[in-house]
């Protein structure tokens, strides 16, 4: 139970530290209210909590706690749509009614956002596999293609998940044209061009880019089956004319071949890294201005987009190596990981000493693969509020074009 | 909206005047003589509730030792509401009495 501070100075005597300690844990526990919700009165609820928490408190009691998580849940539900809007949304995109736009706008904001609009339209393809594999082969047919599915809503975390959130801010927050605006509502603007910086992207590349060589540098030495493809040529097994069949066999004198298709891809990598750094040095300065690009590192969505395909390349090698599969992709995919990863270390050296705070990863690949200045970017389409009061009863206008775009998205 | 005793309390602490979220709960520990400590997540949700029945609204908000307060205040529906629910207790209670007399009287008492 909260001990309850006295009337004049509520918890006036609390030292900094255990007030720090104390407002993370209301924060944690806060975290039960929605985005909006907390955005709004977070810091107006926080405040009140540490007034009833007392002096020298450092951590929310349990009962507290329950209250706050409590609340929260019960804010959620109270703001959720009704089932039949919530499944129209989900499953079939249909566009929010007005009352639960700001509801739509922390789900599309949420971090599971891509995987729950992926789910939403894909939930009932792995039920199908389960009742059509079932009876007859006990549902173990399901398997791998349940792993398969598994997999596919595991990516599409990291499968465009901005694009995905931007198309669908403007379908369900945006109002549309000639709707009457409320005070604050965001309207569908010209924003500026989000970007990766150069720096983040090329470190997180190159980081990606040598740990899928080094892999397939190992699978090509330690892997012991590959695949051949046989060509006959009127044989009496395929017929008259040619044919061809496939056949796994151990790797003999083929590892030689895949050991050495690698090292060439790295040598031409490395020479690749003449030109790359030639016109990176005579092309980064001539780059033109762009005032209509806002740059952000990678965000925790793309790091965990890496970390996820790094680890699928790892899965890929066990199981060349193991033997569970012939050798094969993590040779491909290795070939032109090490064509391109010797450029992404030069460049990344040549960003970490330019003055490169608005280059983006795009700029270098343009530079680097067409030997030509980046063009300016355009400004996109977005979200931002409503600039000004709005007038009652005048109903949303369409942006001017040529005017120029937001300070923020 | 059905109105709870907990949610009469917070209404009857803002009849004497517009409170923020800490004042509300000590008016409600005192009105309630100490058996109703409202949580903060209980104060906000019945704050919520009130807010989109147009009970309450917020009247203003001010930052004292760094700590932001934003008062509430009951509207013209809010005041009608507490008024309509004081009667309906007074009533209550009325008839609680007579329920009462009537039984201490027959039981002897």
């Amino acid at each position: 139970m909260m001990s309850t501070a006295g009337a004049g100075s509520p918890a006036g005597n609390t030292g900094p530290l255990a007030q720090t300690q104390l407002v993370e844990s209301i924060e944690f526990w806060m975290r039960a209210y929605p985005r909006r919700w907390r955005q709004a009165r977070g810091r107006e609820l926080v405040d009140v909590v540490v007034d009833l928490a007392g002096p020298g408190a450092r951590r929310l009691d349990p009962r507290s706690a329950f209250d706050l998580v409590r609340g929260g849940w019960a804010t959620r539900w109270r703001e959720h749509p009704l089932p039949h809007t919530w499944l129209l949304y989900r499953m079939f995109d249909r566009r929010i009614p007005v009352a639960y736009r700001s509801w739509a706008l922390d789900d599309i904001d949420g971090f599971w956002y891509p995987m729950r609009r992926f789910l939403g339209g894909t939930w009932f393809l792995p039920l199908m596999v389960i009742i059509t594999s079932w009876p007859s082969e006990r549902g173990s047919g399901a398997a791998p293609a349940l792993v398969m599915f598994a997999l596919m809503v595991a990516s599409s975390m990291f499968i465009s998940p901005g694009w995905y959130r931007s198309r669908a801010r403007l379908k369900h927050v945006a109002p549309r044209f000639g709707e009457v605006p409320v005070k604050g509502a965001l309207v569908a603007w010209d924003v500026p061009r989000q970007r990766v910086m150069a720096r983040s992207t090329l470190t997180w590349a190159t980081l990606f880019l040598g740990i899928t060589g080094a892999a397939s540098v190992v699978a090509a030495l330690l892997a012991p089956k590959v695949l051949l493809t046989i060509v006959t040529a009127n044989s009496p097994e395929m017929g008259p004319g040619f044919g061809w069949f496939n056949v796994v066999s151990p790797m003999g004198g083929r590892r030689v071949v895949a050991v050495t298709i690698l090292l060439v891809a790295l040598g031409v990598g490395a020479l690749s890294t003449v030109a790359v750094r030639r016109r990176l040095g005579r092309l980064l300065d001539k780059r033109p201005e762009q005032p209509y690009r806002a740059v952000r590192p990678v965000t925790t969505s793309g790091k965990l987009g890496v970390l996820f395909s790094t680890l699928l390349i790892v899965a890929l090698v066990w199981l060349e190596v193991s033997g569970r599969i012939v050798l094969g992709l993590s040779v491909a995919l290795g070939t032109v990981a090490l064509l391109l990863l010797p450029g992404a270390l030069v460049a990344l050296l040549v960003t970490r000493r330019a003055d490169a705070h608005d280059l983006a990863g795009r700029d270098i690949w343009w530079i680097a693969t067409r030997g030509r200045v980046p063009r300016i970017d355009l400004p996109v389409r977005g979200l931002r509020a409503q600039p000004g009061p709005a007038p009652e009863g005048v109903p949303v206008q369409p942006p001017d074009p040529t005017g120029p775009p937001s300070a923020t998205p | 909206m059905r109105i709870t005793e907990q949610g009469y309390l917070v209404l009857l602490s803002l009849a004497e005047q517009p409170r923020h979220g800490y004042g509300i709960v000590k008016a409600v520990l005192e009105l309630s003589d100490g058996a109703t400590k409202l949580g903060a997540g209980t104060l906000y949700g019945l704050l919520d509730k009130m807010g989109e029945a147009g009970l309450v609204e917020a009247s203003g908000e001010e930052v004292v030792d760094g700590r932001l307060r934003r008062y509430y205040r009951l509207t013209d529906q809010g005041s009608a509401a507490v008024v309509k629910e004081t009667a309906r207790l007074r009533a209550l209670t009325r008839r609680a009495r007579t329920v009462l007399g009537a039984h201490l009287a027959f039981s002897g008492s």
